[in-house]
């Protein structure tokens, strides 16, 4: 199984690290192009693979959604389609802005992305969505 | 040139305490008040510069469990009756803040306590600064970069000219006072890569805040900050951390005394953040592997040490008095940690 990781921040970054320990060859993209995150990748994830998040899509064979909810619209959601997506987000208001703007009120922001990509399985992987805040 | 390396230099290992403000109890149980929890702080202070403690790093927040919500006033108080300890925030909100404004009130401080103000700059973790004083969090980002950039601008106190979309641009503009020997200023990160270089792009020094897990897990930030300063061309500055902890004279009593008040803050943070409740398995386990340093002096200098050595660390500030502890308490653990602490990791660094 080839994991891809989209977000390069403190849950992506440390996603792949553990994907890297476990044996796992691993991409990761950021916004934009590789360029801006290759020294992370380089210096905390040796191994890993910097792409670009279309790039990340179409070869993984899982992917982790590891960026803020607000921030789903930026994706580029045809080449997500069909594939396995790991959802890692989770609504935070002061970040992400009023609900209402992101989510349909039935759906859960995992449902509601899950209609959007259609994917072959949309898992909520809400265990990661609030740890890697920090207080301080 | 900023001169923002002035106080740590590649051979030397500095010692802070840090505290957010939070309200000691009194002896019936309840809360001090906000300005008693502040005169509390001023007196801490002014014990930790008698015991030759480096730094008070004093953090911004908005909330009812902090007292302190502007920093370097409280530090201003500090500076007019201590002699040689360093005055920072810890950290200051830049991006719901004014540049020329935090400048100019650091400057004033660096003035009153000749030359040992620094300002350590941060994008926060809490958020209750930002509709406090008119800022959306959507622009967090940006916000942050901009004001950093203008910041930087200022450091070496000549005329400014800048122009960005979050403040009003400046042409040519002086600010005042001008310091003798230039702001300290560093800034402290909680563990995103990105923030990491954006340090070494500023050629800031670089503070990680570590509060919580294995901190040997954030060696390869250290790694980062160092590559991206070589890339840049900027210069890798002697790395800090932050981390929390308690002292008391046994493992036993520190444990007793700092589990109900860190599961008292914890929760309550957690609550808005829909963390669950902290455990007593959790604490231990930070106490043992992670990044709480709990227990007698020596416990706490041995795992300070293995820290510091394990992350080249060439600064530590421990977060003291978090949560609802007693003053007396409060008192004691920075004792403590100037005369039996410090002089213990020096030790065991040096070996």
């Amino acid at each position: 199984m080839k994991p891809g990781i989209i977000g390069a921040g403190k849950l992506g970054i440390t996603l792949a690290q553990l994907a890297l320990k476990a044996g796992y060859e691993v991409a990761v993209s950021g916004s934009g192009d590789t360029q801006k995150i290759a020294l992370s990748v380089k210096v905390l994830t040796p191994g890993a693979i910097a792409m670009t998040t279309k790039d990340v899509a179409q070869w993984a064979e899982v992917i982790i959604l590891a960026i803020p909810l607000g921030k789903f619209r930026q994706l580029p959601v045809e080449s997500l389609k069909g594939k396995i997506v790991i959802d890692a987000t989770n609504h935070w208001p002061e970040v992400d802005g009023p609900r209402e703007e992101i989510i349909p009120e039935t759906l859960s922001s995992s449902e509601d992305h899950a209609r959007k990509l259609s994917p072959k399985h949309c898992l909520q992987a809400k265990l990661f969505s609030n740890s890697c805040q920090r207080v301080g | 040139m900023t001169k923002q390396s002035k106080k740590a230099t590649s051979d030397t290992y500095l010692f802070g305490l840090d505290s957010f403000g939070d309200l000691p109890t009194k002896a019936d149980g309840t809360l001090m008040s906000h300005p008693d929890a502040i005169r509390q702080v001023v007196e801490e202070a002014i014990l930790a510069d008698k015991l030759g403690i480096n730094r008070i790093g004093l953090g911004e927040h908005h909330r009812p469990d902090y007292s302190i919500s502007s920093p370097e006033t409280v530090l201003a108080g500090i500076a007019t009756r201590t002699k040689n300890i360093t005055l920072s925030s810890a950290v200051t909100v830049l991006s719901s803040d004014d540049p020329v404004r935090v400048f100019e009130r650091f400057a004033t401080v660096d003035a009153l306590s000749n030359g040992r103000a620094q300002v350590i700059l941060g994008r926060g973790s809490f958020t209750e600064s930002f509709p406090l004083f008119g800022y959306d969090l959507r622009d967090y980002n940006e916000l942050f970069e901009e004001k950093v950039e203008l910041f930087s601008k200022l450091l070496p106190e000549e005329p400014v000219t800048w122009e960005g979309k979050t403040r009003a641009a400046l042409k040519n503009a002086d600010v005042y006072p001008k310091t003798e020997k230039g702001l300290g200023v560093a800034i402290g990160v909680g563990g995103s890569p990105e923030s990491v270089i954006r340090a070494a792009r500023y050629n800031f020094p670089l503070i990680l805040a570590i509060i919580g897990g294995a901190p040997d897990r954030f060696a390869p930030y250290v790694e980062l900050y160092r590559q991206a300063a070589e890339d840049i061309g900027t210069t890798a500055h002697p790395v800090g951390m932050h981390s929390p902890g308690f002292i008391a004279e046994t493992d036993e009593e520190a444990r007793k005394l700092a589990w109900p008040a860190f599961k008292t803050s914890w929760d309550r943070i957690g609550k808005t953040r829909g963390w669950p409740p902290y455990t007593r398995e959790q604490f231990l386990y930070e106490i043992e592997h992670g990044s709480l340093y709990v227990g007698s002096p020596e416990t706490v200098a041995k795992k300070i040490a293995k820290a510091m050595k394990a992350l080249d660390a060439r600064t530590f500030d421990m977060v003291y008095g978090g949560g609802p502890v007693s003053a007396e308490a409060r008192l004691k653990m920075v004792e403590l940690y100037g005369t039996k602490v410090i002089p213990m990791v020096k030790e065991l660094l040096s070996q």
